[in-house]
């Protein structure tokens, strides 16, 4: 129970912390090997892009989970007070709604590379893992929303 | 009818509080049910393959060292320089603050963290100088929207991907509007504190003083000149100088000024990631959203549509700026960018503008989207600094939306301003 609460805390946080800092590092290593080293590096610009994909994906569902996403907030102020909790809780049920459909679209994607087989150029990566990173973000990101909802509702219930 | 539902949807999307790139992804989906020139397939297949970019992955990367910087004492040292000397003179703590952001503009690509990192430090400094509240709070939104006009630049980035226009180009037009607006807010700061008997501190000059704060903020100063520096000296590309920047932002706060330690960078960091997730889901999203517009073949109406209006290019460039203007003020930078560039640049072309010019005249419209009301971001995070509410923030900011404007206006129909460096550069 322990562990389940920490993963909901933290997970997305520190898995973007760490490939944010492993994305940065490569590429400064990157620099320093070829101009101070005068040796290129083959593999790290390629690892480096696969890695910044992986970090937006896993941080949709960072921004999700902090409820931080932008959002026209402005919009809120043409409904009247008592129905803005019902447009953001709407707002979210889109949300949800678009996540489950990119976790089934790429899916398909990623079964697909999966049967070709295919590999990245420099470091051989099969191309499913590079694809499977919106399946991955979006069904986390799908998670924090059914938590969103969750939490819109308590809000509205406690006011009702 | 592909057209009316992907903008309709977009806009109802938007009022229903959807986040922007999830409303411009399900509105862009619902166009490909609609029409049938692409797959569903397509949508998931543009989620990576337009965020498998080198150049873009700047954006994290500059907005990492930005981070890192404000954590790491950076800014303070920088305060410390500009005032011994810009303090003496009238107004001068709202000088200083504007020499602060220009300077902060110039390793940060962001608006907002400017706002976040400078006015943090220096608006308690001003209110207890007597500046009035609106007035400090309006200039430090104002002046933290210098950020994304001084290179390096996020927003530069995303229109130099969008349209295939050099973003080195861009960084380098950005210098001279960024100047013209910094000069112009020292010029009504210094106006509008005489007005008002704002003085400055009686500490005289001493080249003593100003070394001391120079060599205590020396390894502070130089992390602009590395990175620009470097890309033009041809070292590094814009995204490999933007990694540079954040680990020696991330050396100098732990190693040199010590300030930062390995736990409170988890921090700055995080507040990175964050910002990386909830922008760059939009760039996503927007792909296909443009390709969509490019098969209807809207940029290509847009255009016919207003030479028919007007073939005067200075009447089209006016008419540009309003728009720009108009969407600035309810639209983040980013995804008016990435929903406008491709739209907007064949009637800039038609008219001979050239693209970089017209990514600088898109950008500094934008830097005015960040304090003008209802969704002037700077605003928001300017009141959140100063504990005030909005409308103290909204009062004050008028003026300095007139003197933005003139400036913009300059930009427009100077081109030089912007490309007498990146010509001089290019030769």
């Amino acid at each position: 129970m322990k562990v389940l609460k920490f993963l909901d805390e933290n997970f997305e946080r520190y898995v973007c912390i760490i490939l944010m800092s492993s994305m940065t590092l490569i590429l400064a290593v990157q620099v320093f090997m070829r101009y101070v080293m005068r040796d290129s590096l083959s593999w790290s610009e390629e690892l480096a892009r696969y890695i910044f994909v992986w970090l937006i994906y896993i941080g949709i569902s960072y921004g999700a989970k902090i409820m931080k996403h932008i959002k026209i907030e402005a919009a809120l102020l043409l409904f009247p007070t008592r129905t803005r909790p019902y447009v953001e809780l709407f707002g979210d049920i889109l949300f949800l709604a678009f996540s489950l459909f990119v976790v089934y679209a790429s899916w398909d994607i990623v079964q697909k590379q999966i049967m070709l087989g295919q590999t990245s150029p420099a470091i051989q990566m099969p191309m499913w893992m590079l694809y499977s990173a919106p399946t991955v973000g979006f069904g986390l990101t799908a998670i924090r929303q059914v938590q969103a909802i969750v939490y819109r509702l308590s809000l509205i219930r406690a006011e009702g | 009818m592909v057209t009316a539902v992907l903008l309709i949807s977009l806009v109802v999307f938007l009022i229903l509080e959807v986040p922007v790139g999830i409303a411009i992804g399900i509105s862009s989906v619902a166009a490909i049910v609609v029409g049938d020139t692409l797959s569903l397939g397509y949508f998931p297949q543009t989620l990576v393959s337009s965020t498998d970019s080198f150049p873009i992955m700047a954006i994290p990367l500059f907005i990492l060292a930005g981070e890192l910087m404000g954590a790491g004492g950076v800014s303070r040292r920088i305060l410390n320089v500009a005032n011994v000397f810009f303090g003496r003179m009238a107004g001068g703590l709202a000088i200083v603050t504007v020499v602060v952001c220009m300077f902060f503009a110039a390793v940060s690509g962001s608006g907002p963290a400017t706002v976040a990192a400078v006015g943090g430090m220096v608006v308690p400094t001003m209110l207890k100088r007597g500046y009035s509240k609106s007035f400090t709070l309006a200039l430090v939104a104002t002046a933290g929207s210098i950020g994304v006009i001084i290179p390096p630049s996020i927003p530069m980035v995303i229109f130099g991907v969008t349209t295939a226009t050099s973003i080195s180009d861009l960084f380098l037009g950005g210098f001279g509007p960024g100047m013209l607006i910094g000069l112009s807010l020292i010029a009504w700061c210094r106006y509008y504190s005489k007005k008002n008997g704002w003085s400055g501190d009686d500490t005289p000059f001493s080249w003593a003083r100003a070394w001391e704060s120079i060599s205590e903020a020396k390894w502070a100063l130089l992390n602009p000149l590395i990175i620009l520096g470097g890309i033009y000296a041809g070292v590094f590309t814009p995204t490999e100088a933007a990694a540079v920047a954040a680990v020696y932002a991330f050396v100098c706060g732990v190693f040199i000024h010590r300030e930062l330690t390995f736990k409170s960078i988890l921090d700055p960091i995080g507040g990175a990631c964050s910002t990386t997730g909830t922008t760059m889901v939009i760039l996503g999203c927007a792909s296909a959203f443009t390709k969509i517009l490019t098969i209807e073949q809207i940029p290509a109406m847009i255009t016919d549509w207003l030479m028919h209006v007007t073939t005067n290019g200075i009447l089209i460039l006016l008419l540009l700026n309003l728009l720009l203007l108009i969407v600035g003020c309810f639209m983040d930078t980013t995804p008016a960018i990435l929903v406008l560039a491709p739209i907007l640049m064949p009637v800039a072309l038609s008219i001979g503008v050239d693209p970089v010019h017209f990514g600088i005249i898109m950008v500094v419209n934008l830097a005015i989207g960040f304090i003008t009301p209802p969704l002037g971001i700077n605003l928001f995070v300017a009141a959140r600094v100063g504990a005030a509410p909005l409308d103290l923030v909204t009062r004050g900011i008028v003026p300095f939306i007139i003197v933005m404007i003139s400036c913009l206006m300059l930009v427009t129909y100077v081109p030089q301003i912007s490309l007498a460096l990146p010509h001089l550069v290019g030769k």
